[in-house]
């Protein structure tokens, strides 16, 4: 097994390890957290200490990871597979000619009609509240975006 | 030496795209102080929409997050159409379609550089170019089916794309905000949504290392919407077809899954502008080229290279001035952006609420009120332990609702909005509470004074029946309880106005329930030995002064305390007690005691009928121990410590008194043998009084021993065995 192959590996068996690892505590922290929950309705299930403490070992791998990707990246180390054409895929090259010809007078009028309804619309969401009501959601925290709700 | 790394440093320089999506990161979340504050920013900038992906919950964010917006219209749209956010999107359809995956994402750029470890890559192929569709099922499912649906059907914004997939707003938003130590109090609402969405980041984080653009293939709605742009968009890659020979080596070099250059999946990368040998492909913005090799600039005067040159320069020099402008704006001055009271980690209340308390405490000093024996001694504040400042605020129902009016009941203020979807969901829960509760309990549900639509309409379908109102202008509720824009908010006060509960997070009625019964059991002997402030009638005097009569028609039975001199009269059950003739050592006792229900103090007199119909008096039990046992059938505890109990008395029963007092709650379902029992059996009136009287809540067994004096020696939570019980009995008996 040649170096550049034995570093690809190591690298990808860190990276499903970190995944596997930060996975399996934020799920053994949520198992936990419900059956302090079970007694205590009001318990917390995520504390920043016990969050911590789960995700420290999975965040030192990544952390070893990065270093190695970082070698990796000095010393040249990729898989130059990647970097060759793909084999397996469909070219639609004559298709493409027909719809990039969209072009000339109707792609221009196709573009100023969208520009037009574009402009109204925004004039009109500006009237109706909409550009409002878009300002409020993005002032305040929304927890359910953000997985916190 | 010097060779060898100027020769890696041009070979591994960052591009011109690298550091446009760079640039478009740092625009997009120019707020930095918002990463060291932990605040998110609030300016009225951030009504417009960044084009690409990026969580309006950074702490960086200045701008909106298109999909999430785009989703919050949605969820609206029965009563407000999002024209402009559907304007927002076809302007920049029109401008650039997936040009801003490909140069202006910063989760694309994320995941660029995830895939830059080097690892074994999946290269793309006919089952990835199939995948690529499963964008537009996303698209359709979690943005448009789920969402209308809730905001036609529910009358909930539930953002569903937001909510149970975006790895931005769990990476940006939730990440970002956990991190600061500001925000330690947000980890309080992590439940199953956190741990779900934590767990597909970490998927699709995974998968993008080893798989391009993983999320921008399969998954981005934001990508799928662009994508059907990218034959009309302006800034692009164009093939001119007289140089194509159709090779196809840029379809088979890309790493999208593009059927042909320019297609719905193509980013405009232009790395296949390298690839194409003929000079075929050129990035245009307009008529304008932007890239080209240097095959098809062979036409290319060297005046046109060099007007191009100098207009990159340009636009370099004015994007980094843009990009300072906007740092120091959004950052130093913009005054939109700026909290308008930084109460948020200041627990002390501004001025004018201090002005206010005082204003009430003065009102109220001179009348001397039922509510005066709830007043509290805490400090002024919204933390737990604090006496929450008065305020007073017009409900939708016309009512005034002053705090201070509410003291000798429980009072719910729960901090909400119209567009948040979880403050929606837990507003029935605040209902059945409060039908609950409705003498004990008062639910205020304030919503933000920012409301972009119509509150009392809003409610107006909703069968409710809580005390509903809007947050003025200067945001004076959210103020004095430390409300923020993160929502919902629930805080819980006891009966004396303390905050026993503060938390931004999402209640549940078992949480309720319990919150409600901490607040009661939060009392202090003086309340608590008087009964709920529903109970009080008549209240002469304050307890500073060594003067007072206190009367209670509580169970028909009257308390009075007058001057040096105690006298205990109680009238219920047809029967009747004078103590003023009590042996002088007992009154002597009664003079210097603490009435209430901690280990030290003289547990008030109370009288009951047990279940076989016998009477039970406390003070009849004088100079014997006398224990108490505090119970309910619905716990399994209270049924083994009440046979411990029984086989303790059937054996002492000279020595001791002892009383169980099942609460109220549930009285009904008292088991047959407990009825059997030697010990007497009683049940508590629906005021809880011997259970107020004793300190005592929903969370039983508790045990009192108190001793031959009426002091309370012992009162904990949970039932003693029959060894213990003996112990504890024989060293107070010595004692």
């Amino acid at each position: 097994m040649d170096k550049t192959r034995l570093f690809l590996i190591i690298q990808s068996v860190i990276c499903i390890l970190v995944v596997l690892m930060l996975s399996v505590s934020a799920i053994r922290i949520y198992r936990d957290g419900m059956a302090r929950r079970a007694e205590n309705p009001a318990e917390s299930i995520y504390t920043r200490e016990n969050f911590m403490a789960a995700a420290a070992p999975g965040m030192l791998t990544a952390f070893l990871g990065l270093g190695i990707a970082a070698a990796c990246w000095i010393l040249g180390i990729k898989d130059e597979k990647a970097e060759k054409p793909a084999a397996d895929v469909d070219i639609d090259m004559k298709t493409g000619r027909i719809k990039t010809q969209l072009s000339g007078k109707n792609l221009q009028y196709a573009r100023l009609a969208v520009l037009i309804i574009a402009a109204v619309f925004i004039i009109a969401g500006i009237i109706n509240g909409n550009m409002y009501s878009i300002l409020i959601k993005a002032i305040n925290i929304c927890t359910e975006c953000i997985g916190l709700g | 030496m010097i060779e060898k790394l100027i020769s890696w440093w041009n070979s591994h320089r960052p591009t011109k795209r690298r550091l446009i999506q760079l640039y478009s990161a740092l625009l997009y979340n120019a707020h930095l102080k918002g990463f060291i504050t932990g605040e998110i920013y609030s300016g009225k900038l951030k009504a417009l929409c960044v084009p690409g992906f990026n969580c309006y919950s950074c702490p960086g964010a200045v701008g909106a997050c298109p999909l999430g917006s785009l989703q919050a219209a949605l969820s609206s749209s029965g009563k407000q159409i999002g024209f402009y956010i559907i304007g927002i999107l076809l302007l920049y359809g029109l401008i650039a379609g997936r040009t801003i995956c490909g140069w202006f994402c910063p989760l694309g750029l994320i995941q660029e550089l995830l895939h830059k470890i080097p690892t074994p890559k999946i290269p793309k192929s006919r089952i990835t170019r199939i995948l690529s569709y499963l964008k537009y099922v996303f698209l359709v499912i979690f943005v448009f089916i789920i969402t209308l649906w809730y905001g036609l059907k529910h009358d909930m914004a539930v953002p569903a794309f937001c909510k149970y997939i975006c790895p931005a707003g769990t990476f940006e938003g939730a990440m970002g905000l956990l991190s600061n130590p500001n925000n330690s109090s947000y980890f309080g609402m992590l439940g199953i949504y956190f741990t779900r969405k934590f767990i597909f980041m970490l998927l699709i984080g995974g998968l993008c290392i080893f798989c391009y653009r993983a999320f921008c293939r399969f998954i981005c709605p934001l990508g799928a919407i662009y994508g059907m742009f990218n034959s009309l968009s302006v800034i692009g890659i164009k093939v001119d077809f007289d140089r194509c020979r159709g090779c196809g080596a840029c379809v088979r070099n890309c790493k999208m899954d593009v059927k042909r250059v320019g297609d719905h999946e193509c980013i405009h990368c232009g790395q296949c502008i390298q690839k194409c040998g003929f000079g075929a492909i050129t990035m245009k913005a307009g008529n304008f080229e932007l890239m080209s090799t240097s095959a098809s600039d062979e036409n290319n005067t060297p005046d046109i290279t060099e007007k191009r040159r100098k207009i990159e320069k340009y636009a370099w020099r004015t994007a980094l001035i843009i990009l300072a402008l906007l740092l120091i704006w959004v950052n130093l001055i913009d005054p939109s952006g700026r909290k308008k009271k930084s109460v948020a980690k200041d627990n002390t209340p501004s001025e004018n609420v201090i002005s206010h308390q005082e204003e009430i405490s003065e009102t109220d000093g001179s009348e001397e009120t039922a509510q005066n024996l709830f007043e509290s001694s805490a400090p002024l504040g919204f933390e737990v332990g604090q006496q929450l400042p008065d305020f007073t605020t017009e409900c939708f129902d016309g009512t005034v609702f002053k705090l201070s009016e509410n003291r000798g009941k429980v009072v719910v203020i729960n901090l909400w909005a119209t567009w948040c979807g979880p403050c929606v969901k837990e507003l029935p829960y605040f209902n059945d509470f409060r039908h609950e509760h409705a003498d004990d309990a008062i639910v205020l549900a304030c919503h933000s004074s920012n409301a972009p639509e119509d509150v009392p309409d809003f409610l107006s379908d909703k069968d409710w029946n809580l005390l509903f109102t809007i947050d003025n202008d200067e945001n004076r509720i959210f103020e004095i309880t430390n409300g923020s824009g993160v929502l919902p908010q629930t805080i819980v006060l006891n009966r004396r106005g303390e905050v026993i509960y503060n938390e931004i997070r999402s209640v549940t009625p078992d949480m309720l329930e319990q919150l409600y019964k901490q607040a009661s059991e939060n009392e202090t002997s003086e309340t608590t030995s008087v009964g709920s402030g529903s109970d009080l009638t008549e209240v002469q005097g304050t307890q500073d002064n060594d003067d007072f009569e206190i009367s209670s028609d509580t169970d028909g039975s009257t308390v009075s305390e007058t001057g040096d001199s105690a006298e205990l009269s109680e009238t219920g059950d047809s029967a009747e007690l004078s103590e003023t003739g009590e042996p002088a050592e007992l009154s002597e006792n009664l003079e210097t005691s603490t009435f209430g229900y901690k280990e030290g103090d003289t547990l008030r007199d109370f009288s009951t009928q047990c279940l076989d119909g016998k009477p039970f008096r406390l003070s009849e039990s004088r100079g014997r121990i006398t224990i108490i046992n505090l119970w309910a059938s619905y716990s399994e505890d209270s049924l083994k410590g009440l046979n411990e109990l029984n086989d303790l008395y059937k054996e002492n029963k000279d020595d001791i008194s002892v009383i169980a007092v099942h609460n109220h709650f549930g009285s009904e379902k008292v088991p047959d043998n407990v009825r059997d029992l030697d010990i007497p059996v009683a049940i508590d009136n629906s005021d809880e009084r011997i259970f107020k009287l004793c300190g005592g809540s929903m969370a039983v067994p508790r045990t009192l021993i108190v001793d031959k004096d009426g002091k309370i020696v012992y009162n904990r939570r949970g039932c003693l065995t029959r060894e213990e019980l003996e112990d504890l009995i024989s060293s107070y008996v010595i004692n």
